[in-house]
């Protein structure tokens, strides 16, 4: 009789067999096979058992549910909904001295956080982290959580008077996201890293044939005043440039491309964490190491495009304007623009900007906004949409517009951080 | 949504029987740094071109995960590998088994989310997985490994979404391509490709497979096995598995009443071949039908006669071979082909296929 491994473990409804308890592909005597299942399934039936099963713990820890759900929350949501492969819903469980380490994974990005626990049997397993999770939000707060796992047993989730049994999978069989060698390690303050993150993920492409602009491109740029540690991301018609002060260690490091999916978790944990955030990496990975949570993460292969020959450099025509009585103007007149273009055009003169938008279908808007402009009269269609995402990003007062002509790129800019530039292209209107 | 998985576990287990000389090309490509960046593995079905690819993947990402952990060697050149097993307790392989590997993808027909059934044909959406797959750099930091199988089953848009990938691999990739037919590929795949070409086994050696997976049949029952599974031994397990003796029986036996056909046979065999549940019986029996005619057309035009082990077929050549010309068999064999095909594609009724390829052996024999 020919048995498949997984084949087993499904008969076995998911309990624990350990993966060299059965010969794969060797020929298994259908007694034998039996004789296992039914060691499997046989309920405690002797008095024995239960002095036995202490014996037979390979892990059990209890555990606070918020700071549980605290960890379960940061590292689940990398874990796809949708798996046709029953391991990569699972998170890992791996409890050592006083220490329990989280870790979910999708093949691309690894989150692990370790939590304090109270350890009494040191163990690894994998259980089903959504129902993990959805299990320890619904447990009253403050309640003490105790997770144990006996040998050939499902892993016992207890809590007051709930008791839970899930199914899980061996630790042998968990994805492995191995950092290798990370040579360049500097660290970033979490407002920082915020700063970097914010400024550029907007322009994210998120065209797939084009898949080295899918991420921010972080590298060492020579400028005026020595280097600098710059975000880059650009989907071809905008392009967002952030730059930071170079922080120690960050000096020669390779330019790497952060995949889109890595900008958003990584986002997401900045906002949990205050203080430093340490970041190592090398030409094939990255790590980022909150306090006590890590992120590490594949990078996107291939060579970011030289950005810097689409940033104009003679743009002579300087707009200035309040920012948010500009963004709310072009908030306004484009709800006449058609939904598929989205443009909005802007004519400026001495010290006036008038913004209009044409719709065959819906009609006109316009409306003037007071601006400082001198040079020559101009007229220049955007995409609004563009035109806000770069807006939101500003936190200065005002905006300073640099132009040339109707068909090349404008450089906004913020009046309170000048370390950051955006290039927008314009439109035909 | 596991279907595929204990057929990857069933190439991960199985042992490659008689292909040491693919194997070794394939090592010495590797042992010389000359590691082509994608392999057409190709050779009849069921003869072990997936079992070699995943033993292939198996090796490579097993191979770079040492690699990086020990570092270069310290005393120049590290030993090359002189076969492609790897030990069963090696967590890599472990790994690849759970499909929890990151660095290796299997791009096989997937299953149509709507319908919930599995498609036909791999569509141009997973072979985009491959392109996703190459465009970020490895997750435990060696080799990525693709597989596909079968690039037969490629449709025409996710054969040339394939070459994009097959042009420009990025560093350390490998590509491995499972084909049945490999002529019926571009051209522009094919070329872009080392083959590596599987040899059908000697029935001596799909013998002594089948009697360690089915210790309990007879000799001739293994001897009748192997001459139809034509040397491939995955396939001569799918017949001792699926009763393929019996329904090869029931086809001679049905063959043998032409040309005055038995009406109520065919019926009672198209009828249990029809079912949605006798899915994989109705593949047997088309594979067997077309391997029977094959034979027979082989017969009229050369005279050759069906292997010692199939002798019963030779009665069968003798009474059908001369009622008509080899131009006129070669015409009858495309016809039936273009009908299994065209009843895949647009779920034709089974049983009807049946009728119509024992009526048109019946109408002119």
């Amino acid at each position: 009789m020919r048995v498949a491994h997984s084949t087993v473990l499904k008969q076995c409804s998911g309990q624990w067999i350990r993966p060299n308890f059965i010969d794969r592909g060797e020929v298994i005597p259908a007694q034998v096979l039996g004789a296992i299942l039914c060691t499997l399934k046989n309920p405690a039936q002797d008095s024995q058992r239960h002095k036995y099963e202490e014996e037979r713990q390979i892990m059990k820890f209890t555990i606070e549910r918020n700071s549980l759900l605290k960890t379960l929350n940061h590292v689940q949501s990398v874990v796809e909904r949708r798996n046709t492969i029953p391991i990569l819903s699972n998170v890992m469980l791996e409890a050592s001295d006083d220490m329990v380490a989280f870790t979910a994974t999708d093949l691309d990005i690894a989150v692990i956080e370790n939590t304090p626990a109270n350890v009494a049997v040191k163990g690894s397993i994998t259980v089903p982290a959504h129902t993990l999770h959805d299990i320890v939000r619904k447990l009253p707060d403050g309640a003490e959580v105790e997770l144990s796992l006996a040998e050939g047993e499902r892993l016992t989730v207890k809590a007051g008077r709930s008791r839970f049994q899930l199914a899980c999978l061996p630790k042998e069989d968990f994805p492995v996201m191995s950092a290798g060698d990370l040579p360049h390690r500097f660290k970033l303050m979490s407002e920082e890293l915020k700063r970097l993150i914010d400024k550029a993920r907007f322009a994210i492409s998120t065209e797939e044939t084009r898949y080295y602009l899918n991420g921010i491109y972080l590298h060492v740029a020579e400028g005026d005043s020595g280097s600098n540690l710059r975000a880059v991301a650009t989907d071809g018609h905008r392009l967002a440039q952030v730059e930071q002060e170079m922080p120690d260690g960050a000096m020669g490091m390779p330019g790497v491309i952060l995949p889109r999916k890595t900008v958003g978790e990584v986002r997401k944990l900045v906002d949990e964490f205050e203080g430093g955030v340490d970041i190592s990496l090398s030409d094939t990975k990255v790590r980022f190491t909150f306090d006590s949570t890590t992120v590490i993460s594949k990078l996107i292969d291939g060579t970011f495009p030289d950005y810097t020959r689409v940033i104009p450099i003679g743009n002579d025509k300087m707009l200035e304007m309040d920012c948010k009585v500009f963004a709310e103007a072009v908030d306004r007149v484009s709800t006449i623009s058609s939904d598929k273009t989205r443009s909005v055009k802007l004519s400026m003169d001495s010290d006036v900007l008038t913004l209009s938008v044409t719709s065959p279908d819906s009609g006109t808007a316009t409306e003037e906004v007071v601006a400082g402009y001198q040079a020559d009269a101009l007229e220049i269609g955007f995409n609004s949409r563009y035109l806000l995402d770069i807006l939101q990003q500003i936190e200065g007062d005002s905006v300073q517009v640099q132009l040339a002509d109707p068909q090349s790129p404008t450089i906004l800019q913020d009046q309170l951080d000048e370390a950051a530039l955006y290039v927008l292209m314009p439109m035909r209107v | 949504m596991d279907d595929n998985r204990p057929e990857l576990h069933l190439h991960m287990s199985s042992k490659l029987v008689g292909q040491e000389g693919a194997e070794r090309a394939f090592l010495d490509a590797y042992n010389d740094d000359k590691l082509q960046h994608a392999w057409l593995i190709s050779g009849p079905k069921g003869v072990g071109k997936a079992t070699l690819a995943y033993k292939v993947a198996c090796f490579m990402l097993a191979s770079s995960a040492e690699g990086t952990s020990a570092g270069a060697s310290l005393f120049g050149d590290a030993i090359s590998p002189d076969s492609l097993t790897v030990d069963d307790n090696n967590p890599v392989k472990q790994r690849i088994i759970s499909g929890s590997h990151g660095d290796l993808m299997v791009i096989n027909r997937s299953v149509n989310v709507k319908t919930g059934k599995l498609r036909n044909d791999i569509v141009v959406d997973d072979v985009r997985k491959l392109s996703k797959f190459y465009s970020q750099t490895a997750s435990e930091g060696g080799w990525r490994v693709a597989i596909i199988d079968a690039a037969d089953e490629m449709n025409i848009n996710a054969a040339n979404a394939l070459l994009k990938n097959l042009e420009e691999p990025p560093e350390k990739a490998l590509l491995l391509l499972v084909s049945h037919a490999p002529g019926r590929l571009l051209p522009t795949i094919r070329s872009r490709c080392r083959q590596l070409a599987l040899k059908p086994l000697g029935d001596d050696a799909v013998v002594d497979i089948l009697r360690s997976q089915y210790p309990a049949l007879n000799d001739s029952d293994y001897k009748t096995l192997a001459a139809l599974s034509g040397g491939a031994p995955g396939r001569a397990l799918e017949l001792a598995e699926g009763d393929g003796l019996g329904l090869y029986g029931r086809i001679t036996s049905l063959m043998m009443t032409l040309p005055r056909l038995d009406i109520p046979a065919l019926h009672q065999l198209a009828d249990s071949l029809a079912s949605i549940k006798a899915d994989s019986d109705y593949r047997l029996f088309r594979a067997l039908f077309q391997d029977i005619m094959q034979r027979l057309i082989r017969f009229s035009a050369t005279g050759q006669v069906a292997p010692a082990a199939l002798i019963a077929e030779n009665q069968l050549f003798e009474t059908l071979g001369p009622t008509r010309g080899v131009d006129q068999w070669l015409d009858l064999w495309e016809k039936m082909a273009e009908q299994f095909t065209s009843a895949d594609a647009v779920n034709l009724d089974r049983k009807q296929i049946l009728l119509t390829c024992f009526g048109k052996l019946a109408g002119r024999a």
